[in-house]
């Protein structure tokens, strides 16, 4: 969304002005005057989600308000960590969004991301014809998918299980305990059978998870073969930032926290851990680390509890920013044998960091939500809160540059999502102000303390009315508040010509 | 720091500035060459890239 700041400089000045964010683009004009006549106020709503996947099912029809991800280390493995059970943790570099506009298929997308399902195209396969089954079935070799198994999907086909054992199961998929298998009927032989599955997709899972290696480019093209809508965004992580361990990342904004580090200890000489014999184990103190007892971590080694463990385990912080491992006096019991047996098994701790490390990435395009659509992420849960058009907009008159407003319209008034000032239109507005070199139409942020989100300026509104439409709409539907004024251009003084005539906005619904 | 020559009275001047080894400038200086007093506004339309004062 664009910004805009307002400045006032005296004859000859120069005045020196920064930005938090770096800029790409930048329009200035010398624009005097003070502000609106006329605001147009609709009611804003807006909607949140949270979790794994986060679905919208309203055909939410406007760009993200905050796109939130919060990335959380990950322990390859299973169960509990523990001396016999090594979990070895891993961050990211790069955090994968994706989104799909199918709600039943989106766990299988998903895991093209997760690394616990693949895809084939199945031209690149070798055929083999089956006629004796109940069902004539065509047999490859999908060497890494689960077996038996119905966890697949292909937009020609059926998923069955055993279909082959039954008869007239024409155009149906499932994995037999060896093979996948396919029936088709319009076909008999095996090699024009494969000419004629050339970009024909599967989507399988895999008998054992590995790392996803999908590419964005790989992922539009399933998406696209499988007739939905959706993309994948990879959002590469700052060289400075290196790898990831907790944090958030403001897609929208372009914006990453780490808020989380790894340590490793491998009993080297500079690690000053004493003895806690009370609870039969270690301390060291972690200067990163905030005064909180308790604090949420990870270990490779060790289960981490918000108190003092009372048999093996770790907490992670207290007062004096110290890590507690106690408990292992059965792996050494003195400090000289601990340091051993970290050299021998490296202690990986993700901890929290008393002073998160703040990253200005370049923002990621994310587009409009459009119809239903599910968002996930790569690296934890991720958090949403999007904008939806009001169908009770208000629209605040603000009367002679005064600021006060004097009079509220809402949809009781007129109903139908047509409300009247007076006799011009949305487009009219719009259209007025590019007739009109010295008009502003100014969108701000209702009730914020910014002063101005999006300036729409007369010269810059474009000759698109499509464009106008989008922008004036999209600020209404977003909950903006519309500015409208006209300068004179011979005195630079302000008049007041819309406040007579008033406007209707028609909103979309 | 770059410099943006401010227009005349109502028209608009537009910047571009390329993401160079990732960063874009953040730092600017408005220059009003006139002998009047004026009010500036600077609309920033795209932003991206991280923020480097000594981008020139």
């Amino acid at each position: 969304m664009n910004k805009a700041y307002k400045y006032t400089l005296t004859a000859n000045e120069h005045k020196e002005i920064t930005f938090d964010v770096g800029v790409q683009r930048l329009a200035v004009t010398n624009a005097n005057g003070t502000d609106g006549d006329i605001t147009i106020v609709t009611s804003e709503i807006t909607k949140t989600d949270s979790g794994e996947i986060c679905s919208f099912v309203d055909g939410a029809n406007a760009p993200f308000a905050d796109f939130i991800v919060n990335i959380e280390a990950v322990q390859s493995g299973t169960g509990d960590p523990s001396p016999t059970n090594v979990r070895p943790i891993s961050g990211f570099n790069a955090v994968n969004v994706g989104d799909i506009s199918d709600t039943e298929k989106v766990q299988y997308f998903k895991g093209l991301l997760d690394g616990t399902y693949d895809f084939v195209d199945l031209g690149s396969l070798t055929w083999y014809y089956l006629a004796t089954t109940d069902t004539p079935v065509f047999q490859g070799d999908v060497v890494d998918a689960k077996k038996p198994s119905i966890n697949c999907i292909c937009p020609n086909y059926t998923t069955r299980a055993n279909f082959w054992n039954y008869t007239g199961n024409d155009k149906c998929v499932a994995f037999s305990s060896t093979r996948l298998n396919i029936s088709n009927s319009a076909y008999t032989d095996a090699t024009a059978f494969k000419t004629a599955m050339n970009g024909v997709y599967l989507i399988y899972e895999l008998e054992t998870p590995t790392t996803s290696t999908i590419t964005p480019t790989e992922f539009n093209t399933l998406v696209s073969a499988f007739g939905l809508q959706g993309w994948l965004v990879q959002i590469t992580m700052p060289t400075e930032a290196g790898t990831v361990y907790g944090g958030t990342l403001d897609v929208k904004m372009g914006t990453l926290i780490v808020n989380h580090a790894l340590v490793t200890y491998d009993g080297s000489n500079d690690e000053a851990w004493n003895d806690f014999n009370a609870v039969q184990g270690f301390r060291i103190s972690e200067s990163l680390m905030p005064t909180t007892y308790g604090a949420y971590g990870i270990s490779n080694q060790f289960i981490c509890y918000p108190t003092m463990p009372t048999n093996m385990g770790i907490m992670i912080g207290s007062n004096n920013r110290t890590i507690y491992v106690n408990y292992v006096y059965s792996l050494a019991s003195t400090i000289a044998e601990f340091k051993q047996y970290l050299s021998q098994h490296p202690l990986q701790i993700v901890i929290p960091l008393e002073t998160p490390v703040a990253y200005q990435l370049t923002p990621t395009e994310v587009r409009s939500l459009l119809g239903v659509n599910n968002v996930w992420a790569d690296c934890g849960n991720i958090s949403l809160k999007y904008f939806v058009q009001s169908t009770q907009p208000m629209i605040d008159y603000i009367d002679d540059k005064t600021e006060n407003v004097t009079r509220i319209f809402k949809a009781t008034d007129n109903g139908g999502g047509v409300y009247t000032l007076d006799d011009i239109t949305c487009d009219e507005l719009c259209l007025y102000a590019r007739n009109h070199s010295n008009i502003v139409l100014k969108v701000a942020r209702y009730n914020s303390a910014i002063a101005y989100d999006i300036f729409i300026l007369s010269d810059y509104i474009g000759t698109s009315a499509v464009f106008r439409h989008t922008m004036i709409t999209s600020a209404i539907g977003g909950g903006y508040v519309l500015y409208v004024r006209e300068l004179q251009a011979d005195s630079g003084t302000t008049t007041n010509v819309l406040t007579t005539r008033g406007v209707n906005i028609t909103v979309d619904t | 720091m770059i410099e943006l020559n401010v227009p005349k009275n109502s028209q608009v001047a537009h910047y571009e500035f390329p993401i160079i080894n990732g960063k874009s400038p953040n730092k600017f200086k408005l220059v009003n060459n006139s002998d009047e007093d004026i009010t500036v506004t600077v609309v920033i339309e795209q932003f991206g890239g991280i923020p480097d004062e000594s981008y020139t």
